[in-house]
């Protein structure tokens, strides 16, 4: 028997016996996180807070949720050898359940959310999980078949972005990044700036004037020379195609002046400041081009986006009647059947009184929101303890905190909460990246309102509950009420 | 009450003896009046008949019945009288189907998936046998989550019921069973742990008339709550309970089966038990294999040994190939799946092309995947698939029948052509024929999958698919006449969507598994070898030898899934409101204790029990279960941790990594032998597999010379061998001249050049939808303008009229190219030919700004055939042949024109680009010689076009003059490599991303070459790269 004893113990026996509050536990690696965690659930069990049915332990590699499970098992029997006759059914109860424990992965977790209620869903009960190859090679053949029936029909959003130089594999781009990241959709709606010709007009107007005054101090060879005259005759056809604008954005596009604003020597010249000047306005023309160019770009692209959407909603639907997930849909569509039904949402609180998470760090916000959607305080029920790891200082050992969390912003509060990514955001975290637009504010919040109308599209996605009336909500961050069975 | 009602518990050895002593006792009492013995699973008819055979009073009028014969023995002749018909396994099942997809409330957003049918189909059976009436289940609507579920399922099931109420099956045969028609001395029930409320009636009945017997295993107390709820209901009943004791364990075995959930004292284990940590599925069943023939050797016959597992789906494959592998036979019971094999395979692939586009990967598919019935096969000559696979490629045949016919014939007009040249080879005539017999095959079977039903009665529709299978499939018959019960739905749903019905056969072939076909499966259970069983099906039997696989933690036991139609809260409650006995899915009773402990006591005299460590080899970590650690635990007599389980003597580890087996005597195969020999004696096993197999030398001096050497060998493309090289050099010096671009290609890569430049090896790749003209289509037709427009003018001045002429080529061209099917979607397509003929403006205009300074024109001038251009290399000279474009001239200078349609290359003038860009020179080299002219007065020019950046890029005279050492250095080192067989792989991370043969090149080859970067041969094409 060890006599050691850390100077923390009294920490770690808070985490462990404080089963009426919920615990968050931050603490560098190697310092006991899960070891706690652990020994918390069998306090859970063996208290009788919970049963087996009524926990989940999530984690993130499926060689910790077994080692997890393991370990829950280990210290059951370890508890049950010198449990007094209290405890000893409850122990005995866990230990002969625990093969229908919920402790895995946040996917194989969202799935079983699923596979419970696959008609809230909208889900073939009998789904199938489909792998990363697999659900490549769909997502291929789904694409195909689209983007055949796109180009089959008329759209004009296609012909101008092809018109202006995109090219179908970069269609194929985008609606890639709008997949991956289809957690985000609806995407917010960015208005292209439209392409400003009378700016690189008046650009182009000022320019030649200059020329026409300077150029007669530049010598022939002077490869200034060469670059002033191409403005000067650009300026010319473009003024020509005035009228004709799918002329005029070719001609802006493709046929612009190959130009060199650095080239020119001032010995070149008999007046220095020529020179200068000549550079300067080569240089203001070369930009105007680019600008119109990109707005030109940005236009055609920005059109794209719905169709990606479009899309990416198709598909999905088409794995729906399938009956086929890829990983990330069973983050998503469970994540989706928590939000939008309420007599799920209902379910699960009832059904998983306790959550913890461990290496809550590498959580992403569907994925926390997942966790926080059940463990909401609708329902006197629940626990949420969070263990992590603190990244960036891993040398920096630090022992286990045991913190309440605080007083919540009323709504719904799982949801609103700081996601950890976003607090961790100064030590390199990442959220993803969008194509275009940002679908969310910088919490992850999406930006369309409950019930508004996508242009042309079906009703956004209901991301809110509405709120509850102030004395249904409980008195913590997540509401996270604790209590024991029978309380309430 | 009860007559006589007895339940009869102990372990299941004893059982077992208490079941043979009571058959000894009634037929001791009365010879010859049956007996009848009520089982759990048809394994046990055949094993308890032997059981019964080999002990003394003989089988005779002792008979077997699982619930629903009992039930169809019993409550048939009344079904039947009333003129309701039997209602088939599979009709009941699209019936259910059927339903289910009618459903318009809570469940309409699934109603239509196949899971949701199952889930149904599963539920709707349960309130069946629990004598649940709609009635009854709606009047307990408020039990369920919401009023709408409520109403949905309650009409699905009336709807269902009513549906069906001409019908039946086993439940409504047993809910009719009359038991006064049980004319057995006693009835026996052996192996079932729940007997629904509509079987608990009929034996209530029976047990009122006579005596009634349950025997019941019994392990431990929390293994015995899989049968609390029988047990109860028993005792309520007023049955008499006899628990028999064991006897003292005499054996190893014995006592650990007694002790399954005991931590008393350890057990010294003998080779009766084998407990194994294996790293992988793969090593666990080789193990097992292993274990069987040892159990052989000691005289345990394959027919009493069992091999069980809880993941049919892994393991099943495994103990089948691993088994067959070692020549062990075996009984697969959970047979594979008829979808596995070519003949449900093919059945599958020619469903899929019903209602398809006739896609080509599917119709080849079909093709490939075994035979047609011989009189089909001939009628289309017996092409085999692989010849017909290439026709269709090579005619780009994506998918639709108009344009298999279009391009097919296209095809077999172009080789019918070339077949016709003098001197042909004979292979030509053949490729007319494939494309003559692939296109009358396709034709015809569109035209028959075109004259399918759309709506039809169930027989109609059966009638036209036997026919189609018939004609496309060989020895169908079977699969045919399984299929054949589904006509019996004609008299429920008259008519059927053709999609709706195919999907139905589909999901039915899907679930077929060969054995349903194989008559001689029948019967074959413990006399055809080893048993390999589900553990569900091994629940109450008994062998000599017993193995247990995968014993790992969440899969055996595996989490249990709740009925997402009923979910257990709500059954619970229903239970709790109304005394149905609905089981709870998830939070009933747990069977797997008491299943595990049964697989263990199924074990006569040899138990082998394995976990693994990994799904796969190299894959996710996985822990033994709960129940290996608790066998291990009492082996050891105390609790074993985790971390402990591999490490405790009782346990054998087998290290991961390990390719062959223990001992060469525990080899199964030949080859693991090979593989052990080479593990345990690596001298001697490599000596052996030389000898025996040469080419193993071959592979390992491969191995050495590419990782432990740091010069180039033939393994990493350099030839060796003096005929090889004779052969390229000959090629090299005396073949046809050589390309500019193929020169271009060594400097890129040598590996590449060898491939496609010696080899002349092109990627086949399969037929694509053209979605848009592709570059190389866009080429052909810029080219083809300008040759035409160029030839039309002649030697004219070039002036702003002939751009009407420019236009009407371009309109002629472009139209010609739209015919032929190779523009794409016409959306593109608008953008695309209004980006070529910007291109040919842009073209005209510099044509017009810059005027030619040449008198004379020339087009698509060939060099090299039968004049090469000779350059020297060394003391011989490089022949070198191509065709330029356009050559400007007069009397006194030059100019070559090669136009390209792609963006501008990065290279500027005058530059080799380390020998990658050898066109312009070599090509002013052969405009020079054509005309006779000094190579100084004239240059060579890409003019590209690309969406109006239009660029010329030159190689002059000048340049020439000055860098013509630097040009014979390039040459050089490309000739002596291509002389001296070097063809080593350069490899370029952008190069090598298009390159064609990226996909057979070593992913190795970049370290490689930085590991042979200091041989003489790279060294020198580095200094050849250095050639900017």
């Amino acid at each position: 028997v060890s006599v050691f004893a850390p100077s923390d113990i009294e920490v770690r026996n808070r985490i462990r016996t404080d089963v009426d509050n919920n615990v968050c536990v931050e603490a560098g690696a190697g310092t006991g996180k899960t070891t706690v965690l652990v020994s918390r659930i069998v306090e859970l069990l063996r208290t009788g807070v919970v049963d087996i049915d009524e926990i989940a332990v999530i984690t993130f590699t499926e060689a910790a949720a077994a080692e997890l499970a393991a370990r829950v098992r280990q210290e059951l029997e370890e508890a049950l050898a010198g449990a007094n006759d209290e405890d000893r059914g409850q122990i005995h109860a866990a230990l002969q359940g625990l093969h229908r424990a919920r402790v895995e992965t946040i996917h194989a977790f969202a799935a079983s959310l699923l596979r419970e209620r696959p008609v809230e869903a909208e889900l073939d009960p009998g789904f199938e999980v489909l792998d990363g190859l697999a659900a490549q090679l769909s997502f291929d053949e789904a694409y195909s078949a689209w983007l055949a029936e796109l180009l089959d029909g008329p759209k004009p959003e296609i012909v101008a972005a092809i018109g202006r130089g995109f090219q179908l594999s970069q269609l194929r781009t985008l609606v890639e990044e709008v997949h991956r990241h289809r957690a985000l959709l609806p995407l917010t709606r960015e208005v292209a700036r439209p392409a400003d010709f009378e700016a690189l007009r008046a650009e182009l107007r000022e320019a030649v004037s200059v020329f026409d005054e300077i150029l007669p101090c530049c010598r022939e060879d002077d490869d200034a020379r060469a670059d002033m005259q191409a403005i000067a005759e650009w300026r010319e056809r473009l003024a020509a195609v005035e009228a004709d604008e799918p002329e005029l954005v070719r001609e802006i596009l493709f046929r612009a002046p190959d130009l060199t604003p650095g080239a020119g020597a001032q010995r070149l010249w008999d007046d220095p400041d020529g020179c200068r000047r000549s550079k300067h306005h080569r240089k203001a023309v070369h930009e105007a081009i680019q600008r119109v160019r990109d707005e030109l770009r940005s236009e055609a692209f920005t059109a794209l986006v719905p169709i990606a959407e479009e899309f990416v909603e198709q598909y999905e639907c088409e794995r729906k009647a399938a009956g086929t997930a890829d990983f990330d849909d069973l983050l998503e569509w469970a994540r989706e059947l928590l939000v939008k039904s309420a007599e799920a949402r209902a379910y699960f609180r009832r059904r998983f009184r306790a959550i913890l998470v461990d290496e809550f760090q590498d959580t992403d916000p569907v994925q926390a929101e997942i966790a926080l959607l059940i463990a909401s305080d609708d329902e006197p029920t629940g626990q949420l303890a969070r263990a992590d790891t603190t990244k960036g200082r891993p040398h920096r050992r630090r022992r286990p905190q045991a913190v309440d969390l605080p007083v919540p912003s009323r709504g719904h509060r799982g949801v609103r909460r700081r996601p950890p990514w976003a607090a961790r955001r100064h030590r390199g975290a990442t959220r993803p990246e969008l194509p275009v637009g940002q679908g969310r504010d910088r919490l992850g919040q999406r930006r369309v309102q409950p019930g508004t109308r996508r242009a042309g599209g079906r009703p956004a996605r209901e991301h809110r509950p509405p709120p509850r009336p102030r004395e249904a909500r409980g008195r913590d961050a997540l509401g996270l009420r604790g209590a024991r069975r029978g309380s309430h | 009450m009860a007559h006589t009602l007895n339940l009869i518990t102990g372990a299941p050895a004893t059982i077992e003896e208490a079941f043979l002593d009571r058959i000894r006792q009634l037929r001791q009492a009365d010879p010859l009046s049956p007996i009848d013995v009520l089982v759990g699973g048809v394994l046990m008819r055949p094993y308890l008949q032997r059981l019964i055979a080999e002990s003394s009073p003989g089988l005779l009028n002792v008979r077997f019945s699982t619930l629903g014969e009992l039930g169809l023995r019993l409550g048939e002749p009344a079904l039947a009288s009333s003129s309701r018909r039997p209602l088939p396994a599979m009709a009941e099942r699209a019936y259910v189907a059927e339903a289910a997809r009618g459903c318009s409330g809570y469940f309409a957003p699934v109603a239509s998936t196949p899971g949701f049918a199952e889930v149904a189909r599963r539920l709707l059976r349960e309130l069946r046998q629990e004598r649940i009436t709609p009635d009854a289940l709606g009047e307990q609507a408020a039990q369920m989550e919401s009023d709408a579920k409520a109403d949905d399922l309650v009409d699905l099931y009336r709807r269902y019921l009513d549906g069906r109420s001409g019908y039946y099956d086993g439940i409504d045969a047993l809910a009719a069973g009359d038991a006064a028609r049980f004319d057995g001395i006693e009835l026996l029930v052996v192996g079932i742990w729940r007997l629904p409320a509509i079987a608990r009636g009929l034996v209530e009945q029976i047990a009122q008339c006579l005596p009634v017997t349950v025997f019941l295993p019994s392990v431990a107390p929390d293994a015995d709550g899989a049968h609390v709820e029988l047990r109860d209901w028993l005792e309520a009943a007023g049955c008499t309970v006899t628990a028999i004791g064991s006897p003292k364990p005499k054996s190893i075995l014995a006592t650990l089966q007694s002790r399954l959930f005991d931590l008393t004292t350890p057990i010294a284990l003998d080779e009766s038990v084998e407990l194994l940590s294996a790293p992988d599925p793969l090593a666990e069943t080789k193990e097992a294999a292993r274990a069987c023939l040892a159990w052989a050797e000691q005289g345990i016959p394959f027919r009493q040994m069992a091999v069980t597992y809880r993941q049919a789906e892994l393991y099943r494959p495994l103990v089948e190939a691993v088994f067959t592998e070692a020549g062990i036979p075996v009984y697969l019971d959970d047979g594979p799946s008829l979808a596995e094999r070519p003949l449900g395979r093919r059945i599958l692939a020619l469903l899929d092309l019903i209602e398809s586009p006739l896609r080509r990967p599917d119709v080849m598919a079909f093709l490939s995947d075994g035979r047609m019935p011989k009189a089909t096969r001939e009628r289309f000559g017996g092409a085999p698939a692989a010849r017909w696979d290439s026709a269709s490629r090579r005619a780009g045949v994506v998918q639709g029948l108009a344009q298999w016919h279009q391009r097919l014939t296209l095809l077999r007009d172009e080789e019918r052509a070339a077949a016709e040249e003098d001197d042909a080879p004979e292979w030509r005539a053949r490729r007319v024929e494939d494309c003559e017999s692939l296109l009358a095959f396709v034709e015809e079977l569109g035209k028959r999958l075109d004259q399918r039903p759309q709506r039809s009665s169930w027989s109609e529709a059966l009638t036209y698919l036997d026919a189609l299978l018939r004609m496309y499939v060989d020895k169908v018959d079977d699969v045919v006449g399984y299929l054949a019960t589904l006509a019996q739905l004609d008299a429920i749903i008259p008519e059927v969507d053709f999609s709706r019905f195919l999907e139905i056969v589909r999901a039915e072939v899907e679930a077929l598994k060969a054995g349903d076909l194989d008559e001689a499966q029948q019967g074959a259970f413990g006399r055809r070898g080893v048993n390999v069983l589900d553990v569900n099906q091994l629940r109450n039997l008994r062998f000599d030898g017993v193995c247990i696989l995968g014993l790992t933690e969440r899969s055996f036991p595996p989490p249990p899934r709740q009925d997402p139609m009923l979910l257990d809260g709500e059954r619970a409650k229903l239970n709790e409101a109304t005394g149905w006995t609905l089981p709870l899915r998830a939070h009933g009773a747990d069977p797997e204790p008491l299943q595990f402990a049964l697989a263990v006591h199924a074990a006569r005299e040899r138990l082998f029990l394995s976990t693994r460590r990994a799904e796969e080899a190299g894959g996710r970590l996985q822990l033994p279960s709960g129940f290996f650690r608790a066998v291990v635990s009492a082996v050891e007599g105390r609790r074993i941790k985790v971390s402990e389980v591999e490490h405790v003597p009782s346990v054998r580890r087998i290290r991961a990594g390990r390719v062959g087996a223990a001992t060469l005597d525990d080899a199964l195969t030949i080859a693991e032998r090979d593989r052990t020999l080479l593990e345990l004696e690596p001298e001697l096993g490599r000596a052996v597999l030389a000898s025996l197999e040469p080419r193993t030398l071959r592979t390992r001096a491969l191995r050495e010379a590419r990782l432990r050497t740091r010069t180039l060998t033939e393994f990493d493309g350099v030839l060796h061998s003096e005929e090889a090289r004779e052969a390229i050099a000959s090629l090299l010096w005396d073949g046809r001249p050589r390309s500019a671009t193929g020169l271009e290609s060594y400097a890129s890569c040598p590996l590449k050049f060898f491939f496609g430049d010696v080899l002349r090896l092109r990627p086949l790749e399969e037929p694509a939808e053209i979605l848009e003209l592709d570059a190389l289509d866009r080429g052909k037709a810029m080219h083809e303008i300008l040759h035409l427009f160029i030839e039309e003018i002649g030697e004219a001045k070039l002036d702003v009229q002939h751009r009407a002429a420019l236009d009407e080529i371009a309109d002629r061209v472009l139209a010609d190219l739209e015919a032929r099917g190779r523009t794409g979607a016409a959306l593109l397509w608008l953008t695309h030919r209004q980006a070529i003929l910007d291109d040919l403006a842009g073209w005209f205009g510099r044509e017009l700004s810059e005027p030619t300074p040449y008198t004379k024109r020339m087009l698509e001038v060939s060099f090299g055939n039968p004049d090469p251009l000779r350059v020297p290399v060394g003391e011989r000279e490089l022949r070198i042949g191509g065709r330029i474009d356009r050559l400007d001239y007069d009397r006194k200078r030059f100019r070559v024109v090669d136009y390209k349609t792609g963006k501008a290359l990065k290279s500027g003038e005058g530059m080799f680009v380390g020998g990658t860009a050898l066109q312009l020179p070599l090509y002013l080299l052969a405009g020079a010689k054509l005309l006779g002219l000094d190579p100084a007065t004239g240059e060579a020019a890409y003019h590209y076009f690309a969406r109006g950046d239009f660029k010329r890029i030159a190689f002059t005279g000048a340049h020439l003059a000055e860098r013509r050492a630097e040009l014979d250095a390039v040459l050089e080192r490309i000739a002596t490599g291509i002389g001296e067989g070097d063809f080593h792989a350069e490899p370029d991370e952008w190069g090598c991303k298009f390159c064609d043969f990226d996909a057979v090149c070593d992913v190795g080859r970049g370290r490689i070459r930085e590991r042979k970067e200091k041989d003489a041969r790279i060294a020198s094409f580095a200094e050849m790269r250095e050639i900017k």
